[in-house]
């Protein structure tokens, strides 16, 4: 039996597979290939269409929130009517830059809409803030809060919150006049609303930042498919790989670049966070082309636990 | 789609028996053998093609495998699923069990060793390939195929004793 061992292995050689299970198992295989290619058709048309929605609905968005011309050259038309509309805040340590936009769409921006309350408290805050004096040398010690007051006429108004350096009053900054303006004294009621004010946090910008990182990762795969699915080892040696890589670095720092402009600092760790998590994770993902579980597994860990960190930073910070 | 319909037609039956000696199942073998070539379809653009056809169908297959077999494990530690799911008997071909009873047995002892040794003795003394070859296939240095084709022939052999 020892010496015949490797002879009986040999004879395993001569095994015949029955024609009829060769067959069967083309016709399933090339049934499995045809099905995969309607599913791809359809996947494809599918992603065109939720991208074409997606830029529709990010530009209606814009158009109707942004601060536009026609909308200042509107509260020339009706000066007189003071009705607020909405109010947008940006907290802001700044006291040379103003950061606060009328839409949700910048970073940092919170929209205060249908607050009747806060509308007339915000009323009386403008209406008897006294004008200091224009001999006086106004140096603020910090700032507190941007808030930009939209009136149904469509007039916009900029204010600054912040401190006096010399005497520590609390003022009112009109940005666009750059006229400063003495808070009264307030009742404990209206104490409470301008806290209510101040402590407003954006929820928007996390929201803002998903549809970017779904749209990198769409848009990387596709490109990826393009070129022949080329592994992430290879795409990183080759001068496409390396436009393809700067591309999405772009698209998913955009946000980071836009805080930048803004002199947000703030805002810049969570795009860098979230970019950081995408790097990592493709990298495990694609590692020496390999795609274990245990490489998805992490990639998916990793993008799970960095969000999950800017949702907290978001939310409790 | 025909110049793959010709990689079928020339490779199939060699890639199934590749399988079905690493798997010992005939019914296995042929499902595995749908989804070697299912994924070469899939992955074919990264064929490049200086290199042997049947190696890189080998190496997939050799994937394929890999995967069955720890989808296996899992399913062991998988409440409510019944053993024969996941045990895998070792069935020899009516064909060579009339050759013998002795080959029925040295193929099933060959189904239950370590899937390192049963892929080296695949490669190396049911298949012929050389030492370098094997190596290509198995992504080990040579001196690994040797030492696991000597291990696994001396297990075999003890197991038969």
């Amino acid at each position: 039996m020892k010496k015949d061992i490797e002879e009986l292995l040999k004879q395993l050689q001569h095994v015949k597979r029955p024609a009829q299970k060769r067959a069967d198992t083309k016709q399933k295989l090339f049934a499995r290939i045809q099905s995969t290619k309607r599913r791809q058709t359809l996947q494809y048309r599918g992603v065109l269409v939720l991208a074409t929605v997606l830029a529709l609905f990010l530009g209606v968005l814009l158009w109707t929130q942004g601060d536009m011309k026609w909308q200042r050259q509107a509260s020339q038309r009706t000066e007189d009517d003071k009705t607020i509309q909405a109010i947008y805040t940006n907290q802001n340590n700044h006291t040379q830059y103003f950061m606060a936009r009328d839409s949700i769409l910048y970073p940092g921006n919170r929209k205060i809409a249908s607050d009747e309350e806060m509308y007339t408290f915000v009323n009386w805050l403008i209406e008897n803030a006294k004008p200091i004096e224009e001999e006086r040398e106004v140096q603020l010690d910090y700032s507190e809060i941007d808030i930009v007051v939209r009136y149904t006429n469509g007039q916009l108004r900029h204010f600054k919150f912040g401190e006096l350096y010399d005497t520590y009053e609390r003022v009112l900054v009109d940005w666009d006049t750059k006229q400063t303006y003495i808070i009264p004294t307030l009742t404990e009621k209206q104490r409470a609303q301008l806290q209510k004010l101040k402590s407003s946090k954006s929820f928007y910008l996390p929201m803002f930042m998903m549809p970017l990182l779904i749209a990198s990762a769409i848009v990387e795969k596709k490109i990826r498919k393009k070129y022949k699915e080329l592994s992430r080892v290879k795409l990183y040696n080759s001068w496409i790989g390396n436009g393809i890589f700067m591309c999405i670095g772009i698209l998913v720092l955009s946000p980071a670049f836009l805080s930048i402009y803004f002199h947000m600092s703030i805002h810049i760790i969570v795009p860098f966070l979230l970019y950081i998590a995408y790097v990592i994770g493709d990298w495990l993902l694609y590692r020496k082309g390999g795609r274990t579980a245990a490489q998805r597994a992490l990639a998916y860990w990793s993008y799970f636990y960095i969000l999950v960190t800017c949702f907290i930073f978001y939310f409790f910070m | 789609m025909d110049a793959f319909s010709r990689i079928y037609e020339e490779h199939s039956d060699a890639i199934f028996k590749y399988i079905l000696y690493l798997v010992g199942n005939m019914e296995t073998a042929e499902d595995l053998t749908q989804d070697t070539f299912y994924r070469a379809y899939k992955a074919q653009h990264r064929f490049r093609y200086e290199a042997n056809e049947r190696t890189w169908l080998r190496k997939i297959a050799r994937n394929a495998v890999i995967d069955f077999e720890r989808r296996k494990k899992i399913l062991k530690w998988m409440p409510f699923i019944e053993k024969e799911t996941y045990v895998e008997t070792a069935k020899l071909p009516e064909e060579l069990l009339i050759k013998g009873e002795q080959l029925a047995i040295v193929f099933h002892e060959l189904c239950t060793l370590k899937l390192e040794y049963r892929e080296a003795i695949v490669l190396r003394v049911i298949e012929g390939l050389s030492v370098k070859e094997a190596a290509d296939i198995l992504g080990w240095n040579e001196t690994k195929v040797k030492n696991n084709t000597q291990r696994g022939l001396k297990e075999l052999r003890k197991r038969l004793e």
